[in-house]
């Protein structure tokens, strides 16, 4: 699209002796002046047209080579050029064909870099040269009015403030910004070190007391005078190139918008919106062949800008007509998560080349088939996608971007603002979840049922039995009936073994219990009860009444009800039905219909078909530990005595009486489901369920500390918070550190962590607040807040507004890790929620 | 037979710092697999491994690397093997044939008069880096300073994260030094590209290289010869190509480019300080050549230069007001003035470095600006230099923030001073220094429109020779013209090489990366 109005070659084509370096403009006769190694011409501005005006250079310039070119703001046909030491005054008024009015010297030996005129005293020029000083003269009478130095720095570019009279703005080859006044001439008025590496230009707002300069760190920084003060208010990251030369636009009346150029890497004028300090400057001019030497804009009505290229094109430009950088991006992306979905995104136009390969993608990939995409209707997804150019399938796995779009699961959805608990155990929701059997949208449930998982599971602040108990009950709530046993199997662990092997469960006599058939009909009745605990199936719709540890009296066990019974020995009862029950592989049949098709995990699947052994075995840890076969006494100390064995004259008395009473009696020695757990973990584990053996550990890990190493569990409790703080559910991960603090081991983890150097569990140390745990010079760990040990640095952090070193005051969020100075950062949060670093994290500011 | 157990061992060999280089490696498993070795026929065998591959080097080892962590753990070894050979213990090998060092101890003991670094600690990094200390490095070590940057860009160019393979690297440097005629260097870098388990079809000559390597030639030789005759479509013809294989991604590109410049510069080193090759390459053996001087045919003897040339500084500091001289008239006369022109048969390259070559001679262009100042051959620092063209491009093109570390080098390069001309005490010698640099990169063509170029006729006026010798012809410059160059001792010498090398790498390295720009 022609965007560009008129352009002007000033340069005959193929020539490589003459090379532009500078453009100025005359406002008032709208006269272009192009200046640089053998080239001196003045081109006219006729609405949109160039046209040649006059070329000054004659036979006496052969080897004319300026850097620098200037109009004088008063006297309308004067110009100024800078070449090596001296500076040229011109005058197109002259009538000869040599319009060169003076000469003055301006620099002793060095070379000249930049000269400006006052906007305020007629004839006053000031000129910065390569031996760091700025000198002023009249260009009348040549005479050097004042010189300013402080440094050895070459001065890179100097401009005269066009709002206060007697200030200049210089910047140096280190990258210090210097506010001059010319009164003063030993040291500058205001310093400011914008940049870290050299700083190439320089440029005064035209109405507000703000300097914009650019340098090779490819930053541009917007600094802003205050009475006796300067600071840094805005920093722009360039993307990729150095900034060469930059400038305050039309439209920055209302102080917002920039443009720049760059002297390597691309040949746009970049423009920015200087409250957006992203990488991506928001408009761009079209594409030139050729680099960009210098650019200006003009301030008309249409933000029209003229640039020069180094070979010599001359070419007006209008801001309006600049391309949004989100228009020219390429309409196609890629992008995968942490479960295995892949999210691709791609324009309308691409979506006809899309369709017809398809069919080719859909045989090579085995994950989501494609297919399925097209039952997802794009536009509910993304609503808001712009131009309804951009059709992308997003299985979201952060909860609050799941609240804020609609689920597949529409209003039932269980995470969506309108949903309580209540919901939960809304049984539609439970076999929406449950019959999720498309791919896609079974992960999406396991995101939901991890987040929810994290955010109701209890380990501590209560007792054990009934910390197992909730959790048991919000696992079988959620559907995860395996865990909801693995659970129940914790809480047999707590049983009291050596009352079972003391035989406490006694029945005594109750009216209910007697049936039919003395014992066969118990057995009978046995398998009755039996059945319904495991019949969870799909097409019950009371899903939570039926599970074992909801109540003490539930129907499975009616035979048992009993408002006498402890309840502890209705637990105790109920360990010795499932030893007796899982050890003789009774249930299989049950744990089949329990797991549902297509769920990755089934701890169910892993037990079926155990047999005695296994349920029985030993307790060697299964880890890698070097612990020695474990002391635990529970089995041993389980190991009933031969009197509880039926049938042996070992039974005591009141149990030995009792064929007719109904008595639970273990038919082998209750089991001790102490390995069997710890496999059961490690199985969850290794197949990504890596949450739910947290917890367990976390509850029991006093029962079980022993089956695992315990760099083991730091490590799996370390993935599991870092997978908390991947889904933004900090909270809980803070609460699982904390608690983590109380075991025994973890002070001596900490000390071995020390001493080797080790990062496990260091990264959420609240005692330090820093960002990072390498010092930046040296990049050997560092412990806290102290200079580092062996290069004695300070660890350099970087403030998060202003991306400068923090020295002194500084405020850090200790849950993401991101902060700066203290200034910056309250000044942030005084109108932003959200972390200044673009991680998302709503940061708390404490008072 | 004394032979160590396998405790001894692993301890031994656990104390060592970890090191890269796989000729320790390599050695310390031989040891290690010694004490397992059950038959005798395998002992001897693995003794008889021992003594082809690491015997001669293993006293060079300990003599340059005494007082070191290594040097405990290399005697254990030494009596071991001794115990089946006789080592030889290295008498103290020069590094040059130029020069006799009398500061050898000094420096293997770790002292150093002028400066408060130590020069060990970089022989031990560079140990680490090539598993030798080798000539050059130990003649760098005279000014440890440079020595320590050196070697720090020396392992980020060519052992360091790029797309550029290893074995290609040090192909690539080979060519580039055996288009500069040095012997050394090309001697140095087979060895290296061995250990990096390159081709070794490759040393047998250019024609068992790939092809993408070999288009790399025409560059190499424009590089060497005139660089200011680089232009775009050397590099279209290095990424345009019908094959996929034999096509050059930029950035591999812009890292040969590095490595070209740089190895063209060291050359120059090479040969200005006339570097012995090392002792285990079969081509040591041989006896150098000396040629004639061409120097020294052409100019007469003088004396008291040094006195001279710290006068003739104190004269130009004190003109301030100095006349407004037409800086580049001088350039040009400075460029254009007594051009060497030796005879061609002094271009031929020794034997040994005919397979690395495509043309029969080294034949070299001096610059000669034919329309003056406006030529467009000219490089001006204003519209391409380093501080933002260069290190930019570098920064874009190359991983691990090269570009800070060639910048760094440069800088250091720069700094360096000793605060002495000869035995004469000088406060700034940076006039000196900076003509030295200034001039070497106006024989290859770059104006600095800041600088003074009559400073140099001044100053230099003596040395303007030699310094021009070794820019265009380094092979020639012999042990005859480094004696002449009085009155700086043999340290001095070695820096106003390594402040030519400096000035050299930088120039070539713009030259290089200037077509570049056009890419954009």
């Amino acid at each position: 699209m022609a965007f560009y109005k008129r352009q002007f070659e000033v340069i005959p084509k193929g020539s490589f002796s003459f090379k532009p370096k500078s453009l100025d403009y005359n406002k008032s006769e709208r006269l272009v002046l192009v200046a640089g190694r053998k080239l001196l011409k003045v081109l006219t501005l006729h609405g949109d047209e160039f046209s040649l005006h006059s070329d000054l250079l004659t036979k006496e310039h052969e080897s004319f080579n300026c850097c620098d070119a200037k109009w004088s703001p008063f006297a309308d046909s004067t110009l100024a050029t800078a070449e090596k030491c001296s500076v040229l005054i011109w005058n197109l008024n002259i009538s000869q064909k040599n319009k060169l009015q003076r000469e003055f010297k301006a620099a002793d030996q060095r070379a000249l870099n930049k000269i400006s005129f006052s906007y305020y005293k007629k004839n006053v020029l000031i000129s910065g040269s390569h031996d760091s000083k700025i000198r002023g003269f009249d260009i009348h009478n040549h005479k050097k009015i004042f010189e300013l130095a402080y440094t050895d720095e070459i001065v890179r570019d100097i401009q005269f403030s066009p709002i206060i009279e007697n200030q200049i703005g210089a910047i140096y080859e280190d990258g210090v910004l210097a506010v001059w006044d010319v009164r003063r001439t030993d040291q500058p008025f205001l310093k400011y070190q914008a940049h870290t590496e050299p700083a190439f230009c320089l440029a005064w707002h035209p109405e507000q007391p703000l300097i914009a300069t650019g340098g090779r760190d490819r930053k541009i920084r917007i600094c802003n005078i205050e009475g006796c003060e300067i600071s840094c208010r805005y920093t722009l990251h360039a993307m990729n190139n150095p900034v060469a030369r930059v400038a305050w636009t039309q439209q920055s009346t209302n102080g917002r918008t920039l443009a720049s150029i760059s002297c390597v890497g691309d040949s746009f004028i970049n423009f920015w919106d200087i409250t957006k300090p992203y990488s991506v400057p928001f408009k761009r001019s079209i594409e030139q062949k050729q680099f960009l030497v210098d650019f200006f804009c003009l301030k008309s009505e249409n933000c029209d800008l003229i640039s020069c290229s180094s070979s010599g094109l001359v070419m007006m430009h209008s801001e309006h007509n600049a391309v949004g950088m989100n228009e020219s991006i390429n309409g196609v992306s890629l992008a995968c998560n942490n479960v295995g979905v892949v999210q691709h995104t791609f324009s309308s136009r691409t979506l006809g080349i899309m369709n017809a390969s398809l069919e080719d993608l859909q045989e090579n990939i085995d994950r989501p088939q494609w297919s399925s995409f097209s039952e997802y209707d794009p536009t509910t997804i993304r609503e808001n996608s712009p131009r309804d150019r951009c059709h992308s399938v997003n299985i979201p796995r952060d909860v609050s971007y799941i609240n804020k779009l609609r689920s597949p699961l529409g209003a039932l959805d269980p995470l969506s603002s309108s949903a309580s608990d209540n919901n939960l155990s809304n049984s539609n929701v439970q076999c929406k979840i449950q019959k999720i059997s498309d791919p896609i949208r079974s992960i999406y449930a396991r995101s939901i049922e991890f987040v929810q998982f994290a955010q109701k599971y209890k380990f501590s602040n209560d007792s054990l039995m009934e910390l197992c108990k909730h959790n048991e009950e919000l696992s079988n709530r959620l559907g995860r009936e395996d865990i909801g046993f693995v659970w129940y199997l914790c809480q047999c662990l707590l049983v009291d073994a050596k009352k079972i092997s003391q035989g406490v469960i006694n029945l005594g006599s109750k009216e209910n219990i007697s049936s039919p058939g003395g014992l066969k009909g118990l057995g009978k009745s046995l398998d009755k009860s039996i059945r319904n605990p495991w019949d969870i199936g799909l097409e019950s719709k009371h899903i939570v009444s039926k599970s074992i540890p909801a109540t003490p009296h539930s129907t499975s066990f009616s035979f048992f009800d009993s408002t006498d019974l402890h309840e502890q020995t209705d637990l105790h009862e109920k360990f010795i039905h499932t030893s007796n029950l899982l050890a003789s592989c009774e249930l299989e049949e049950r744990f089949e219909s329990c797991s549902p098709p297509g769920r990755v995990t089934d701890v169910f699947s892993l037990i079926k078909n155990r047999d005695l052994a296994w349920w029985a075995q030993t307790d060697m840890t299964i880890s890698n530990n070097k612990l020695s076969p474990s002391k635990d006494t529970t089995f041993q100390s389980t190991t009933t005595p031969k009197h509880l064995i039926s049938g042996e004259s070992g039974i005591p008395e009141n149990m030995r009486k009792s064929k007719t009473d109904s008595q639970i009696f273990p038919k082998h020695p209750p089991l001790n489901f102490t390995p069997a757990l710890a496999s059961i973990t490690e199985y969850l584990v290794e197949n990504g369920e890596i949450q739910h053996a947290v917890y367990i550990y976390l509850c029991l890990y006093d029962k079980l500390g022993k089956q695992i190493d315990p760099f083991v569990f730091i490590h799996w409790v370390s993935s599991y918070i870092d997978i908390l703080q991947s889904f933004n559910l900090d909270l809980f991960a803070c609460k699982i550190y904390k608690f983590l603090h109380t075991f025994q081991f973890y002070q001596e983890i900490r000390d071995l962590e020390d001493k080797e150097n080790l990062c496990t569990l260091y990264d959420w140390d609240n005692s330090s607040c820093m960002g990072s745990h390498e010092c930046k010079s040296c990049e050997k760990p560092v412990t806290s807040a102290k200079p580092c040990q062996e290069c004695n640095a300070w660890p350099k952090q970087l403030c998060s507004i202003c991306r400068l070193p923090v020295y002194g005051l500084c405020t850090w969020c200790k849950l993401c890790q991101h902060g700066g100075h203290r200034e910056h950062i309250i000044d942030w949060f005084k109108t932003e929620q959200f972390c200044p670093s673009g991680c998302g994290h709503k940061c708390v500011i404490e008072p | 037979m004394q032979t160590m157990n396998q405790d001894q061992l692993t301890s031994l060999l656990s104390s060592m710092q970890p090191t890269r280089n796989s000729k320790l490696d390599s050695l310390f498993a031989l040891m290690q697999a010694l004490p397992k070795a059950e038959t005798a026929d395998e002992k001897e065998r693995l003794f008889a491994e021992a003594h082809d591959k690491f015997l001669p080097e293993l006293s060079t080892m300990l003599y340059r690397l005494k007082n070191s962590n290594y040097d405990k753990s290399l005697e254990e070894i030494k009596k071991v093997l001794e115990s089946k050979y006789m080592i030889p213990t290295r008498e103290y090998d020069q590094p040059s044939n130029f020069f006799q060092d009398t500061k050898h101890d000094t420096i293997t003991q770790g002292t150093h008069a002028s400066d408060s670094l130590d020069p060990y600690d970089f022989f031990l990094d560079a140990f680490d880096m090539e598993s030798r200390v080798s000539n050059l490095v130990y003649m760098l070590g005279y000014h440890p300073k440079f020595l320590s940057i050196f070697l720090e860009a020396h392992k980020r160019i060519m052992y360091g994260n790029s797309v550029l393979s290893q074995s290609w690297r040090h192909y690539i440097a080979i060519m580039a030094a055996a288009s500069q005629g040095c012997l050394y260097l090309v001697t140095l870098e087979e060895l290296n590209f061995l250990n990096c388990k390159g081709p070794v079809l490759w040393l047998e000559g250019l024609e068992n290289i790939p092809t993408k390597l070999k288009k790399l030639q025409e560059v190499n030789r424009i590089l060497v010869s005139a660089p200011w005759k680089l232009e775009k479509k050397h590099i279209t013809q290095l990424v345009d190509d019908p094959v996929a294989e034999n096509r050059w991604s930029f950035q591999q590109i812009v890292h040969a480019f590095l490595i070209l410049s740089r190895y063209h510069s060291l050359s120059q080193l090479a040969l200005g300080c006339g570097i012995k090759i090392e002792s285990d390459h079969p081509l040591s053996k041989e006896s150098v050549i000396t040629s004639k001087s061409i120097w020294i045919s052409k100019a007469f003897p003088d004396m008291n230069v040094a006195e001279n040339l710290v006068a003739n500084l104190k004269k130009i500091d004190s003109e301030i007001n100095c006349h407004e001289t037409d800086v580049e008239k001088e350039f040009i006369n400075l460029a254009t003035r007594d051009p060497i022109k030796p005879p061609p048969e002094l271009l031929v390259p020794h034997p040994y470095l005919r397979r690395y070559l495509c043309e029969k001679c080294l034949l070299r262009e001096e610059f000669t600006p034919e329309e003056g100042i406006n030529d467009e051959l000219i490089c001006r620092a204003s519209e391409y230099n380093w501080l933002e063209h260069g290190y930019t491009l570098l920064q874009n093109m190359c991983q691990d923030s090269t570009e800070k570390i060639v910048d760094d080098e440069f800088q250091i390069g720069d700094d360096l001073t000793y605060g002495k001309v000869g035995p004469v005490a000088c406060d700034n010698t940076q006039e000196i220094r900076v003509g030295l640099k200034r001039y070497t990169q106006c024989l290859l063509g770059h104006f600095y429109e800041d600088y003074k170029y009559k400073n140099i006729t001044e100053l230099l006026k003596d040395f303007r020779l030699p310094i021009k010798l070794i820019t265009y012809y380094p092979f020639l410059f012999t042990r005859a013209d480094f004696e002449r160059l009085n009155p700086f001792e043999y340290t001095e010498k070695i820096h106003i090489n390594i402040i030519m090398m400096e000035g050299r790498q930088k120039a070539e390295l713009l030259y290089a990366l200037r077509p570049y720009r056009e890419y954009s």
